[in-house]
């Protein structure tokens, strides 16, 4: 613990991340110049569509003054009147234009001019040359020029053709004025636009967050003395379900974990107080009547009390080496595992089968690789066990054939004792089926040592019931389970 | 007194029946909790110890069913279950003591004469007829500051019949509480312990007044006042 307060005491803290933050910080980072190239392209679009009608407008005007111009033998005439249009000879605000004959000397030119003069900058009559100039007094303009051919059904440009050349123009202060008043609306609209979106995912986000805050706090008063489940799977949304499920599991598994460790446990205390309190009995009873005939019996009691203890104890350090990680392991042999099983059989219904028949279903010979010790272990504990907890008068079956380059093993033995329900807690340390499996020789360690011997060897401890049928079996670990 | 020793290890039941009976009391012993159940429900204990992690029905069970029965027994609870609501819920069952294994003998001794003494609703641990005194610890019994010697079976009447003082007490009642179940006492044994114990307490107070009465057909009264 105190190396663990030191770690983190000497750290580095980690930056807080809040995902709130990130996503708002990421979309608005995404959303604003996706407003912004928006916000430029309708502008664009919309100042080219105003400058069009604009000058489509000035064209009009353009070819209309154009209609004007006639052509005599001798002579091209403009017939304009100055007083029925006088925008052309205002002061404020006037049109401008400028008509040159086909040799390029000057027709006519607005009063508005001053004898100023305008580009001949000439298109088509169907597709007018529209620009903007800055006069000599300073004042901008905006300008249509077409020309067209002076002879009505000429070509424009056929040879011998001439053509008149009209330029119109208009101050461009109230095309520019209204460009402006546009920009600033279209930017307007963007500015508004771009805080609005910014604050509908501030607060979508925040909502969002809200169902991520709440699984977190339902997360965090899972308190170490409450390991139970989350609670969160109300509103929990579907992307984080399989996170919380995972988390429901993870504390499903901690909570059978820490159970079984609290059995453990209790079953180690009243383990170690049963035969201590009959130790503790039998020797103070022999101890006040020494001279008693149940003194002799109570000493030869407190003896087995202590071989009893001993073996129990043999048996947590058995399993306390076999779970160990950093213990050594022999290194896997070839042997007959038939003649290892024949072996244990012997050795262990000469000792306790008593009246039980033990039938032996093995080959004559079973050449594995693999660690004999272990197998002895596995094989020892699985044939006690099912001898033990076999009737006076029961059957033990032991089968044992080859699966693949490793071997299956299976103990059968008959029990009225367990059912489906106790079956799941059989490998667990020190565990028994209640007081009818008590006993001097066993302490409900036998499963848990050849489950930690398998795990050790790479193989698969099932146990399954079948009726009254107990079956035990071992065999080579199925990859990818 | 009788007691009743409900234990599934044979061990325990050796060593517990050995001590009791050495204590003086009259020991039964089952070793489960079926035939603990009907053994209990004799009503001829003073005192139950009773396990609780038995084979068949559990200990508590043996003592919710033998109170909902209607029995009144004293019953102690020894069991290697320890933590506090284990004993709470044994206690709140019906239990009158409980003792966690490992236990010292001695104290499992005290506890019985408490419960013992209970029963009788007897104070301490001395029992006072007139100038007799029992010393139910110390198994000592004194007429007039003189020390008198009984046997064990004699001593065991004089105390069933001192717990009951005043009361009369028929010879099935005595031998249901001083003999076990694998005693077969003969049919004049009790008279002939009560001839013998009475011999002894005259003899002590120089022929004094005779504290034994007999109730013809009925029984034994042990008090001081003269029939």
């Amino acid at each position: 613990m105190t190396l663990l307060r030191d770690r983190h005491a000497g750290a580095t803290p980690a930056p807080r991340i809040s995902i709130r933050k990130y996503l708002l910080s990421r979309l608005l980072c995404l959303i604003l110049p996706i407003v912004a190239i928006g916000v430029t392209v309708h502008w664009s679009i919309e100042g080219r569509l105003l400058r069009t009608l604009f000058d489509e407008s000035l064209a009009d005007k353009t070819k209309s003054l154009a209609s004007l111009i006639t052509e005599h033998p001798d002579s091209i005439r403009f017939n304009f009147a100055d007083e029925f249009m006088p925008e052309y000879s205002r002061e404020e605000d006037p049109y401008y234009f400028q008509i040159w004959r086909p040799d390029g000397s000057v027709l006519e030119r607005s009063v508005s001019l001053r004898g100023d003069d305008l580009p001949r900058n000439l298109g088509r009559i169907d597709a007018p040359r529209s620009f903007s100039t800055t006069l000599e007094s300073g004042r901008e303009i905006r300008c249509v020029g077409i020309r067209f051919p002076i002879r009505q059904g000429a070509e424009l440009d056929a040879p011998g053709a001439g053509s008149v050349g009209i330029v119109l123009g208009v101050d461009a202060a109230d095309l520019n004025a209204m460009l402006a008043q546009g920009r600033f609306e279209v930017g307007l609209t963007g500015l508004i636009s771009a805080l609005g979106i910014s604050l509908v995912v501030f607060l979508a986000l925040r909502r969002g967050a809200r169902l991520l805050q709440r699984v977190s706090s339902a997360v965090a008063d899972v308190g170490p003395g409450l390991i139970a489940h989350s609670g969160a799977d109300g509103d929990v949304p579907e992307e984080i379900r399989p996170i919380v499920r995972s988390l429901d599991e993870s504390m499903e598994r901690i909570r059978r974990f820490i159970e079984r460790e609290q059995r453990f446990n209790a079953n180690v205390a009243h383990e170690l107080r049963t035969p201590i309190a009959e130790l503790r009995a039998a020797a103070e009873v022999a101890l006040q009547w020494p001279d008693s005939d149940a003194a002799e019996h109570l000493a030869e009691d407190a003896r087995n009390i202590s071989v009893q203890m001993g073996t129990l104890i043999e048996s947590l350090l058995e399993l306390a080496r076999l779970e160990g990680e950093g213990e050594p392991v022999s290194a896997p042999a070839s042997f007959d595992l038939a003649a290892s099983i024949r072996l244990v059989v012997e050795r262990t219904t000469n000792a306790a089968a008593g009246d039980r028949v033990v039938t032996l279903n093995l080959p004559e010979r079973l050449d594995i690789v693999s660690v004999r010790s272990l197998w002895e272990v596995i094989a020892r504990n699985l044939i006690e066990n099912a001898v033990e907890y076999s009737p006076a008068d029961g059957e033990v079956i032991v089968s044992l054939e080859r699966a693949g380059d490793g071997a299956h093993l299976r103990i059968d033995n008959f029990t009225a004792k367990l059912d489906a329900k106790l079956l799941e807690r059989c490998g667990e340390r020190l565990w028994r089926n209640a007081a009818e499996d008590r006993s001097e020789r066993h302490f409900g360690l036998g499963l848990s040592i050849v489950d930690a011997a398998c795990q050790r060897i790479d193989h698969e401890f099932e146990c399954a019931l079948d009726g009254q049928r107990f079956i035990a079996s071992v065999r080579h670990a199925r990859r990818g389970r | 007194m009788r007691l009743l020793v409900i234990e599934d290890s044979p061990r325990l039941q050796e060593s517990l029946k050995t001590g009791l009976t050495r204590s003086g009391f009259a020991v039964d012993v089952v070793g489960d909790g079926d035939r603990g159940l009907i053994f209990a429900r004799r009503g001829v204990y003073d005192v139950i110890i009773l396990d609780l992690m038995l084979p068949g029905m559990d200990g508590l069970e043996v003592l919710q069913r033998l109170r909902e029965s209607g029995s009144e027994a004293q019953v102690l609870i020894l069991t290697a279950k320890h933590s506090v609501a284990e004993r709470v819920h044994g206690l709140e069952l019906g239990a009158d003591d409980y003792l966690p294994k490992p236990f010292a003998f001695d104290e499992l001794v005290a506890r019985v004469h408490a419960l013992v003494r209970r029963t009788y609703a007897s104070k301490g641990r001395s029992i006072e007829i007139g100038d007799l005194t029992l010393d139910t610890v110390g198994r000592r019994v004194e007429r007039a500051g003189v020390e008198i010697d009984l046997t064990r079976r004699e001593y065991r009447v004089l105390e069933y019949l001192a717990h009951r003082k005043g009361e009369t007490v028929t010879r099935i009642e005595i031998e249901d509480h001083i003999y076990n179940e694998n005693r077969l006492p003969g049919s004049n044994a009790i008279e002939s312990a009560i001839s013998v114990i009475r011999k002894k307490l005259k003899h002590a107070n120089g022929d004094g007044g005779d504290l034994i009465h007999t109730r013809h057909g009925i029984g034994y009264c042990l008090d001081d006042r003269s029939a």
